[in-house]
């Protein structure tokens, strides 16, 4: 990860104050991501799969914005694991839990879930996410385009990248 | 407060969609909040839990759950409300008897109806190029709504559409009249003998609004998408529709809009409206009119210019102006001193821009142009600052302020509480696209504002202008009599909002 200390800033900034859940669901949402959050950086598979299945189908639009959010999450854990074979043992056996869950959400948005859980993601995202992890310039552009798609969708999977970056010790 | 809910089996919407409906059903009398969501067994645990019970258990993902929270007695009309938005997005009424699949595809449509000669394509930029080049494979004339449209694609298009005597108008082209029917945002005008093509989205609608007003109509209005007089583009859309024009035996006016060209594509368009053979009015934004006028070509400066120039050109005799300021001359607190443009609309944002630094020093904006500084943050004003609010930092994730007003009234308020502010200044669009009734949007937070201003003992000047007709769907009597109802100083165009406000900031008392 050659983010520096100001794109982190920058890209915290373009997503803090998002309506993304709206108020139904902005608790539950933040309750299981902290969830997850602990499960991961415990490397405690068992207990971030109950938490992303919480989140599975969770929230307002057509790929209800937990699904958006799981997706971002393991993008951000893809990016981050490195060399370390714990996390990416972690990360292997969280993907495989997450797949699990797909039928528990829309069959559109299942069809995204499942192709992250097999690490392929949108253009749009992929190219935000290299372009972050490389420290290029053009990261900014290319999370204008994510943060584009549909109403709340790319925030949502921007929001989820963004705290599984920072979840692992040396990702900033 | 009670909870209800309706499920649609096997109902998709998209994203968007489904966030305009939410909004539409909270702003219902009685109606607290409402949410259109998928089935989710998440949903559904997290909806039981605030309440809301006898959700069918054989609801599935796939199905789409509204849930309203409100006066029990008032949600059965709005789920009633809900399912009718939902079951006639087009506003149409369903079909009695066996119903025809809708058209899938631009082939489709073809098929359908053999005389259509245009497709309007809207779909995200990622797949918008393709669609157009299918369109243009089947001899269609494109408008191109959609943005994020990369350059090479625009060029491959326009290349292609030319040399099949065909005009792409877009990306990004959100505005047209053709043959006297409005396209995307547009307004209700009078048909007529002025033609017009521009690279602008609002300077299109400015002008046609303003020569509707002026009692002449227009033939034709076509839209190019911004990035059309680059020099990379060369003016190819431009230039098409002028030579359209100029063939076009109903049109004895035309009118240009752009901001300002690439050089070699001004000289080009230039060189093509002198061969027209008719009267050409050109409006290049932040160009100097004499530079541009010549034979049968007109320069003006502003938007409101060339509607004038097009109508004298064809009525022979210039329209009258109204030029005084309404109302006495104010009396601001010392420190006030800055006027705050909020635009929903580029153009405006652009032309006022272009104004204010004739006059005044200290001009910002985060769409600068000339000797305007950029804003080193959009969301924080300095100095005279011109916030075009359409632009990419304020719509990610949001509808166009000409559709949402909440972003603009947040920030009006925050204009108001600053101390150093004197004239809040701003556009309101009307017509096709636009919000159904913008006034109800403003009003109250004109006098929230205003409220704000009184309780620091300062008075505030708000001068706005209606872009918009008789004709258009919002009533353009009532909105201008609510907006002046709120104390507003409406302008008859937005570069003479932009000049009244100078007026009033230099002309002061203190």
């Amino acid at each position: 990860m050659r983010a520096r200390g100001a794109d982190w800033n920058e890209l915290c900034a373009a997503l803090e104050g998002r309506e993304i859940f709206g108020p139904w669901f902005e608790p539950d949402f933040e309750r299981e991501s902290r969830r997850l959050q602990r499960a991961t950086r415990a490397l405690d598979v068992q207990a971030a799969a109950r938490a992303a299945a919480a989140l599975v189908g969770l929230g307002p639009g057509s790929t209800p914005a937990g699904d958006d959010f799981l997706i971002g999450w393991i993008a951000g854990l893809a990016v981050t694991k490195g060399g370390n074979a714990a996390r990416a043992s972690f990360l292997e056996k969280f993907r495989r839990e997450v797949s699990l869950q797909k039928q528990k959400t829309h069959p559109l948005s299942a069809r995204y879930l499942g192709e992250a859980c097999e690490l392929r993601f949108s253009e749009r995202l992929a190219d935000f996410v290299r372009a972050f992890a490389a420290g290029a310039a053009g990261w900014r552009a290319a999370l204008d385009r994510v943060l584009a798609t549909g109403h709340s969708s790319g925030a949502a999977a921007a929001l989820g990248f963004a705290r599984a970056a920072l979840v692992w010790p040396g990702a900033r | 407060m009670a909870l209800a809910h309706r499920v649609l089996a096997n109902a998709y919407r998209d994203s968007v969609a489904l966030m305009q409906l939410s909004a539409a059903l909270a702003k219902l009398a009685g109606v607290k909040q409402a949410s259109a969501v998928m089935a989710t067994p998440a949903n559904l645990e997290l909806l039981r839990r605030a309440g809301l019970d006898a959700v069918p258990a054989q609801a599935k993902p796939s199905d789409l759950l509204i849930v309203v929270e409100g006066e029990a007695a008032k949600l059965p009309a709005a789920l009633d409300e809900a399912e009718r938005c939902l079951a006639a997005p087009s506003g149409g009424a369903p079909a009695a008897g066996p119903q025809q699949l809708a058209p899938r595809s631009i082939a489709m449509a073809l098929a359908e109806e053999k005389s259509a000669n245009l497709a309007l394509i809207s779909t995200p930029g990622d797949y918008a190029a393709a669609e157009a080049l299918k369109a243009l494979k089947l001899g269609l004339h494109v408008m191109l709504f959609s943005d994020n449209v990369s350059s090479a694609d625009e060029l491959m298009l326009k290349r292609r559409a030319r040399a099949s005597g065909l005009i792409v108008m877009g990306p990004d082209c959100g505005t047209a009249i053709l043959n006297g029917i409005p396209l995307a945002f547009a307004n209700v005008v009078r048909r007529g003998a002025i033609g017009a093509v521009a690279a602008s989205g609002t300077g299109l609608q400015e002008v046609t609004v303003l020569v509707d007003r002026l009692g002449a109509g227009i033939s034709q209005a076509i839209g190019t998408g911004g990035h059309d007089l680059s020099q990379e583009i060369g003016g190819i859309s431009m230039l098409s529709g002028l030579a359209a024009l100029a063939a076009d035996a109903a049109t004895k006016v035309i009118v240009l809009v752009s901001k300002p060209p690439a050089k070699e594509i001004a000289a080009a368009v230039l060189a093509a409206a002198r061969r027209a053979g008719k009267p050409v009015v050109v409006n290049f934004l932040g160009a100097d009119p004499r530079a541009v006028s010549g034979g049968n070509v007109h320069g003006v400066e502003t938007l409101e210019d060339a509607a004038n120039a097009a109508v004298a050109a064809l009525k022979k005799r210039l329209p009258k102006r109204k030029k005084a300021i309404p109302g006495k001359t104010p009396k601001f607190g010392k420190g006030q001193h800055f006027i705050r443009g909020l635009f929903s609309g580029g153009t405006f944002c652009f032309e006022a821009a272009l104004l204010l630094q004739q006059s005044l020093e200290d001009v910002w904006s985060n769409s600068p142009v000339g000797k305007a500084k950029r804003l080193a943050d959009a969301w924080h004003s300095r100095g005279h600052t011109l916030v075009d609010l359409g632009e990419d930092e304020f719509t990610r994730g949001r509808p166009h302020p000409m559709i949402d007003h909440r972003l603009r009234n947040e920030r009006l308020l925050a204009e108001a509480a600053n101390k150093s502010v004197a004239v809040i200044l701003f556009d309101v669009v009307l017509g096709y696209g636009s919000h159904a009734d913008p006034a109800a949007e403003m009003v109250p937070v004109l006098r929230k504002a205003r409220a704000i201003a009184r309780k620091g003992k300062r008075r505030l000047v708000f001068v706005g202008h209606v872009c918009g007709t008789k004709g258009d769907p919002q009533g353009l009597e009532q909105q201008c009599k609510a907006l002046e109802g709120a104390g507003v100083l409406l302008a008859a165009s937005n570069a003479q909002a932009v000049r009244w406000a100078i007026g009033i900031v230099q002309g002061a008392k203190r």
